[in-house]
């Protein structure tokens, strides 16, 4: 029985030793390689007096080293915590503290921009030739025994921490079990019937939640998975070039990188047979953008897939043709294995079109926030709804419907939800609104405020010169007089996170800074 | 021409300026510059050396290190 997320690899590493585990920036590793190098690496950990559930930090690129990170450190029984290499420096000690990280995986890259020697006399850094901070170089971790340590670990233990990026306060760590993490492994393997016949391109940075179907799935069923580095996010041509040359099965990554491939990828020039599936996720998918991409791509299979980091993934929605029928992308089904509840405000289940807040209670869900009690408990909603059983449902935050089928749809985030002169307000459904427009690229709003008022500030971009007054007449008629934005904001590129998602608090900085030189 | 883009790169895309780049430093997995550096070198590179670069232009190959974006700049000329 499978029980956790390293288990499967020695047994892959058997049966398809030639195997290709990982793949990145031109080079690539077997099974059997994989498998023997994440071993050293977990008897360097233990040599180094790493206990079980010590937390170990892995500050590296989109590159194998961060594949062989993640299942050497579980083979040691340690807990991995992604640290984002391009975090500002605050936010490294941050982590490096809160975790109480005393082994850090990093690469010279990273040394030269954040400056570890702050912390120089608690971490033991590996992947790095440094004496005076107690490296040891993957030379040296290829020089320790090949045995996989002989520990008695459990589903029940901890495997990882991921951090949300933190709009407000500071970030939160969100901790996941083998279990947890390898019931995601599963449900998404069957869901897409993954096998080890499948390329699967992971585009996302350890950090994102979105990684874990190429770092832990992927190496779940003995697929071969490609870690796409940073800079191809810049290059579309290139990304698509490697759908073709890699002759990716699977692909998975935030709308953004879809479409950029679609608007400078040169598509129309490549070979996209090899695609099964296309996931995508994150935030929505503009209708109008996903449909040119479907037309491009008749064989493949789109899935929205859609789950905050605390549930890993918990609906689905698949198709194989341009929606027509609908005006935003549904979120579709729960998935299986997984309980649903959406209660409004006073916790009363909705009725078909009402809207209320996604409840989720499923395997997938994470054990709980990292150091902080009480925003756990927090985040919980105890039922004894539809079993005898008190169940825990995680509290989404986001509000959704379903429609007369039974289709789910998103609305936007609780917290995106604006009162304006009494009114609430959707900020996500006035984007729907303004990227229909066909010149609108891409769409943000948000809440401003002087003194006297809160106002809706919309941010788009668009190819050809757009002018405010005929902005303001095709939405008139479409949204309510309280919902109209009273600013309006042209930009080239809508700033976003690393990941690839809109970065709403850059968004707002960005603005006001414009407001105060002008 | 080198160390022209050596200069712009360190000078405008890496935030701390304490780095020194090699001719054949890894751009692609190193991950000092990211996206956003990639565009503003674009622009600076059709700035500079009065070139065009269409978007199929914009592959890896072209940007994987100093001298591969000179070679690349060349053969635009």
């Amino acid at each position: 029985m499978t029980y956790l997320l390293h288990q499967n690899i020695k047994h892959h590493a058997i049966t398809t030793p030639n195997h290709i585990a990982f793949k990145s920036g031109g080079r690539e590793i077997t099974y059997s390689s994989f498998h023997e190098i994440t071993n050293q690496l977990a008897q360097a950990f233990i040599h180094r007096g790493l206990q079980k559930g010590d937390r170990v930090g892995i500050c590296l690129n989109r590159n194998i080293e961060s594949a062989i990170a993640v299942h050497g450190i579980l083979k040691a029984g340690g807990v991995f915590v992604p640290i984002d290499p391009d975090s500002p420096q605050s936010r490294f000690i941050y982590m490096i503290d809160s975790c109480e990280i005393k082994h850090l995986v990093t690469e010279q890259a990273v040394t030269k921009k954040l400056d570890i020697s702050a912390r120089a006399d608690v971490l033991s850094l590996y992947g790095v030739d440094s004496a005076e901070m107690n490296g040891l170089s993957w030379e040296d971790v290829k020089s320790l025994p090949v045995e996989q340590p002989n520990l008695e670990l459990l589903g029940s233990d901890l495997a990882y921490i991921m951090f949300t990026s933190g709009t407000t306060g500071n970030p939160k760590g969100i901790m996941h079990t083998h279990y947890s993490g390898l019931s995601y492994a599963k449900m998404s393997a069957d869901q897409y019937e993954l096998n080890n016949n499948d390329v699967i391109a992971n585009h996302s940075p350890l950090h994102f939640d979105m990684s874990t179907l190429g770092y832990l799935t992927a190496p779940y069923v003995g697929a071969t998975c490609i870690i796409i580095p940073k800079l191809y996010s810049a290059m579309p041509a290139s990304m698509s070039q490697l759908i073709e040359t890699e002759q990716i099965s699977i692909w998975y990554s935030v709308p953004l990188m879809l479409q950029q491939m679609l608007e400078r990828g040169a598509l129309e020039q490549r070979n996209l047979d090899s695609l099964r599936w296309i996931l995508f996720g994150g935030e929505p998918f503009p209708l109008k953008h996903l449909n040119r991409i479907i037309n491009l791509m008749p064989h493949a299979q789109f899935s929205n897939v859609y789950g905050p980091a605390e549930v890993n993934q918990c609906s689905y929605f698949n198709f194989s043709k341009p929606i027509v029928d609908h005006d935003s992308l549904p979120l579709g089904f729960i998935w299986e294995n997984t309980n649903a509840l959406v209660l409004t405000n006073d916790n009363q289940q909705v009725r078909p079109k009402e809207i209320g807040e996604l409840l989720i209670h499923s395997p997938t869900m994470m054990q709980g926030y990292w150091n902080d009690a009480e925003l756990t408990e927090g985040a919980y909603y105890h039922s004894k709804h539809d079993s005898v059983i008190e169940k825990k449902y995680y509290k989404t935050g986001d509000l959704v419907y379903y429609d007369e089928n039974g289709l789910l749809f998103f609305v936007g985030r609780k917290d995106r939800q604006v009162k304006i002169r009494g009114h609430r307000v959707e900020l996500n459904s006035i984007e729907e609104v303004l990227l229909a427009m066909p010149q609108v690229n891409s769409a943000a709003t948000f809440v401003a405020e002087t003194e006297a008022e809160k106002f809706i500030v919309a941010v788009l971009c668009s190819k050809k010169k757009l002018e405010i007054e005929n902005v303001k007449q095709s939405i008139n008629n479409q949204l309510p007089k309280y919902a109209l934005p009273q600013e309006f904001i042209f930009l080239d590129e809508l700033p976003r996170t690393n990941a690839g998602k809109i970065d709403y608090k850059l968004l707002k900085a960005q603005v006001k800074d414009d407001a105060r030189s002008n | 021409m080198q160390d022209q883009i050596k200069e712009y790169i360190e000078d405008k895309l890496i935030a701390d300026h304490q780095t020194e780049l090699q001719m054949n430093d890894d751009l692609l997995t190193s991950g000092l510059v990211d996206s956003m550096g990639v565009m503003k070198l674009v622009t600076f590179l059709e700035d500079a050396f009065d070139i065009t670069i269409p978007p199929e232009d914009m592959i890896i190959e072209h940007f994987l290190n100093i001298e591969a974006i000179a070679n690349f700049v060349e053969t635009k000329k």
